[in-house]
C-alpha cells in the first residue's frame, strides 16, 4: 500500500477544512441573508402599496380627476408604477407604467376581492406586483415594483461571501502550511538524526526545542534513547574487547603449546595426529575470531586510533593485494588499471586499508575460488577498487546483509564451509566507513561476485 | 437570485390595512362608488377638438364634468399644447338632459369672447355634452345654450349663429 505524506495529508486536511466551512458559512449567510432582505423587500412594499391604495381610494372619493396626478407623485416618490383598473377596464396608470406587467391570473384574483403578491420575472427583470381590490369605490390597485436594487445587493453579497470564502480559504491552507512545518519538521529531525545514528554518526543528537513542550519531550526523550543506545554499545563494546583481550593469552599460550607438538608430531600416534591437526585448525579460526572481535569492539568503542594519510592508491593497493596474499598463502591476483586512472591520492589509514583488502581477497578465497583479479578504476571523482572474484556471484537477496555482523550466506553452507568468523566484511564495511567511502557488491562482468569499494579522491596532500 | 412564482400569492384579508377590502369608504357612510373615465374635448395645439378623458363617480353628471372643461387640461396636456377655450371664471349654473336635447345653463355670456375662441368654446360643451348622453345612453341630437336661464344665441363653425346647435355642427372641429 503507497504510504502518503503526512505533510500533505495535513495540508490538504486543512486547505480542504478551510474551503469546506468557509463555504458552509458563506452558503448559509447568503441564504439567510437573502432570505431575509427579500423578505423585508417584500414587506415594505406590501406595505407601501397598502398606503398607495388607501391614497388612490381617498383621491377617488374626494377628486377623481386627480388620480393621474397622483399615480405620478407616487412614481416620482418611490419609483414603482400604479396602475388602477375598475370593470376590467384601466381607469389610470402611471405615466411609465405598462399594463403588461399585471399578469390576466392577478387581475382575476384581485377582481375577485382577494389582495395577491408575485413576484415575477418581466423581459429579464424581476418584478414585485401587489394587487389590492378597492370594492368601495369598485377599482382594483396594482402596485409593480422593480427589484433591480435588491438583485444588485444580493450579486454583491454573494460576491463579496465568495470573495471572504476564497480569502478563509486561503488563509486556512497557509495556516495549514505553517503548522504542518512546525509540526512535521521535528519528526523530519527525528527521522534525519536516525539516520545519521543509523550509519554510525553515534555522536548525533537533536537540539532541544523549548518553545514546544510536546516537541521538547521528544527530542529529550530521542536524545537520551540516542545516549542509552550509546553507552549501551559502549559497554557491549568494552566487554567484548575485555573478553577478547583476556582470551588472548591463554590463545597465544595455546598456540605456541600447539606448534611445539606439532614440532613432535612424527611422535604422536595417527590418532593424536589427526587430533593435533583439528585442534591448530580450531585454534587458529579462534585466533582470527578474537583478533576481529578485538578490533571491531575497539573501533565501536572509539578506542582504536584512525591514523588517516594520504597515499597513493595505486601502490597501496598493490601493497595490499600482496600482504593479503603472503598472509593467507594464496596466489597473487592480478591488479588491473584503467586506461586514464593515473596515480589519485586517498585519505586513508593504510593498516585498516590493507585489512580491507585482506578480507575482501580472503572471503573470495573462502567462499568463491579466489579473487580473480583486482580492478582500480574511477568513477566520478572517486577510487573505485573492484574486487572480483571466482565465484558464482552473491545472490541479489543476500547481496545487503553480506556486510553484517555474523550472516552466513547460502555459499557459506553450500560448501560446507565453517571456517570465517562471521566479522570480516562487516569490519571491512566500518573501515571504509571510517575512510568516508562505501562498499558494495554486485556481480563482476564475468559472472563472480564484485566488491566495490568507493572512496573519496583527494586533489592534494592532507594530514 | 429573487426567486419568482409562477402564480399571485393571495393575502389573508386580515393583513389588508386601512379597511380597503370594507363595502363602504372609512368615516363614510356612503355605499360603494363607481368611477369610470368619460372623455372631454379640449383644444390641441391645431386648434381642433381633441378628446381627453377624466375620472368621474358613475354614473356622470353632466354638470360635475362640464366643470372639468373650465378647469381646464391636466399638467401632461398642458405640456402637449391643449387648452381649454373656455374661461376660467366661467359658471356652469346648472346642465341637464331632457328627451334628445341637452341643456346648459351659463352663468355669464360667452359673446365677450373672440369669435373662434367662442366657437371652440360651444363646441367642447356640445361634444361633451354629446359624449356624457352616450355614457349614460342617451342620444342627444343637440344643445342649448342659456345663460341665467335666458335663451340666446350660440356661434356655429360655418358662421351662422342658432338657439339650438346640433353635435353635427361641430363634428368638423374635432380631430378624431
Amino acid at each position: 500500500m503507497r504510504r502518503r505524506s503526512l505533510r500533505l495529508r495535513l495540508l490538504v486536511t486543512f486547505g480542504l477544512g478551510a474551503f469546506v466551512i468557509s463555504t458552509l458559512f458563506a452558503s448559509l449567510t447568503y441564504v439567510g441573508v437573502r432570505r431575509l432582505l427579500i423578505a423585508n423587500q417584500q414587506q415594505t412594499d406590501l406595505q407601501q402599496s397598502y398606503v398607495n391604495a388607501a391614497l388612490v381610494r381617498s383621491t377617488l372619493y374626494s377628486s377623481p380627476t386627480e388620480l393621474s396626478n397622483l399615480l405620478n407623485s407616487i412614481y416620482k416618490a418611490t419609483a414603482s408604477n400604479v396602475l388602477v383598473q375598475t370593470h376590467n377596464q384601466w381607469l389610470a396608470r402611471s405615466n411609465s407604467a405598462s399594463t403588461l406587467d399585471v399578469k390576466q391570473a392577478t387581475i382575476k384574483t384581485v377582481g375577485a376581492g382577494h389582495a395577491t403578491e408575485q413576484t415575477l420575472n418581466a423581459d429579464g427583470h424581476v418584478i414585485f406586483v401587489v394587487g389590492v381590490p378597492i370594492p368601495s369605490v369598485e377599482t382594483q390597485v396594482f402596485e409593480v415594483f422593480q427589484l433591480a436594487n435588491l438583485e444588485q445587493t444580493l450579486r454583491l453579497l454573494a460576491l463579496v461571501l465568495g470573495l471572504g470564502a476564497l480569502f478563509t480559504s486561503i488563509v486556512g491552507m497557509s495556516g495549514g502550511i505553517w503548522v504542518t512545518r512546525r509540526t512535521v519538521r521535528p519528526l523530519e529531525e527525528v527521522s534525519f538524526a536516525a539516520a545519521l545514528i543509523a550509519d554510525g554518526a553515534l555522536t548525533t543528537r537533536l537540539q532541544v526545542n523549548r518553545a514546544d513542550r510536546e516537541v521538547q519531550q521528544l527530542t529529550e526523550s530521542f536524545n537520551q534513547m540516542v545516549s542509552q543506545l550509546v553507552q549501551r554499545l559502549e559497554r557491549d563494546a568494552r566487554f567484548a574487547s575485555d573478553v577478547s583481550h583476556e582470551l588472548r593469552s591463554p590463545l597465544t599460550t595455546l598456540a605456541t603449546t600447539a606448534t611445539v607438538l606439532q614440532q613432535h608430531r612424527d611422535d604422536l600416534t595417527s590418532a593424536g595426529q589427526e587430533s593435533l591437526d583439528l585442534l591448530v585448525a580450531d585454534l587458529s579460526i579462534f585466533q582470527s575470531l578474537v583478533e576481529d572481535l578485538l578490533e571491531m569492539s575497539r573501533s565501536d568503542a572509539g578506542a582504536a586510533p584512525l591514523v588517516l594519510e594520504t597515499v597513493s592508491a595505486i601502490e597501496l593497493v598493490h601493497q595490499s593485494v600482496r600482504s593479503a596474499s603472503r598472509r593467507h598463502g594464496i596466489e597473487e591476483p592480478p591488479v588491473e588499471i584503467a586506461d586514464g586512472v593515473g596515480d589519485p591520492l586517498v585519505l586513508v589509514d593504510r593498516r585498516r586499508f590493507e585489512r580491507v583488502i585482506t578480507n575482501v581477497i580472503d572471503n573470495a578465497h573462502r567462499y568463491a575460488a579466489g579473487a580473480a583479479a583486482v580492478r582500480i578504476d574511477v568513477q566520478e571523482s572517486q577510487l573505485a577498487v573492484n574486487v572480483d572474484d571466482a565465484g558464482s556471484g552473491v545472490p541479489v537477496d543476500e547481496r545487503e546483509h553480506v556486510f553484517e555482523r555474523f550472516f552466513r550466506g547460502r555459499a557459506a553452507h553450500d560448501r560446507g564451509i565453517a571456517r570465517g568468523t562471521g566479522l570480516g566484511l562487516a569490519l571491512v564495511r566500518d573501515h571504509v566507513r571510517a575512510f568516508g567511502g562505501t562498499i558494495t557488491v554486485s556481480e563482476s562482468p564475468e559472472g563472480g561476485a564484485r566488491f566495490q569499494i568507493l572512496l573519496p579522491i583527494v586533489q592534494s596532500e592532507q594530514p | 437570485m429573487v426567486p419568482t412564482a409562477s402564480s399571485p400569492q393571495v393575502i389573508g384579508p386580515q393583513h389588508v390595512p386601512f379597511g380597503l377590502l370594507g363595502k363602504t369608504i372609512p368615516g363614510t357612510n356612503n355605499g360603494r362608488v363607481r368611477f369610470i373615465s368619460q372623455p372631454v374635448y379640449i383644444v390641441d395645439a391645431t386648434g381642433h377638438l381633441s378628446s381627453s378623458s377624466r375620472i368621474v363617480p358613475s354614473p356622470p353628471v353632466l354638470a360635475s364634468v362640464l366643470r372639468q372643461l373650465i378647469i381646464g387640461p391636466t399638467t401632461i396636456e398642458s405640456g402637449g399644447g391643449y387648452t381649454s377655450a373656455l374661461p376660467k371664471n366661467l359658471i356652469i349654473l346648472s346642465a341637464s338632459f331632457r328627451g334628445e336635447i341637452g341643456y346648459i345653463d351659463l352663468g355669464s355670456t360667452l359673446n365677450k369672447l373672440p369669435r373662434g375662441q367662442e366657437v371652440l368654446a360651444v363646441g367642447q360643451l356640445v361634444l361633451t355634452a354629446r359624449d356624457v348622453g352616450l355614457t349614460l345612453g342617451i342620444q342627444i341630437k343637440g344643445v342649448e345654450i342659456t345663460v341665467a336661464g335666458v335663451t340666446q344665441d350660440s356661434p356655429i363653425p360655418d358662421g351662422r349663429e342658432a338657439i339650438f346647435v346640433t353635435t353635427q355642427d361641430f363634428q368638423r372641429l374635432s380631430n378624431s
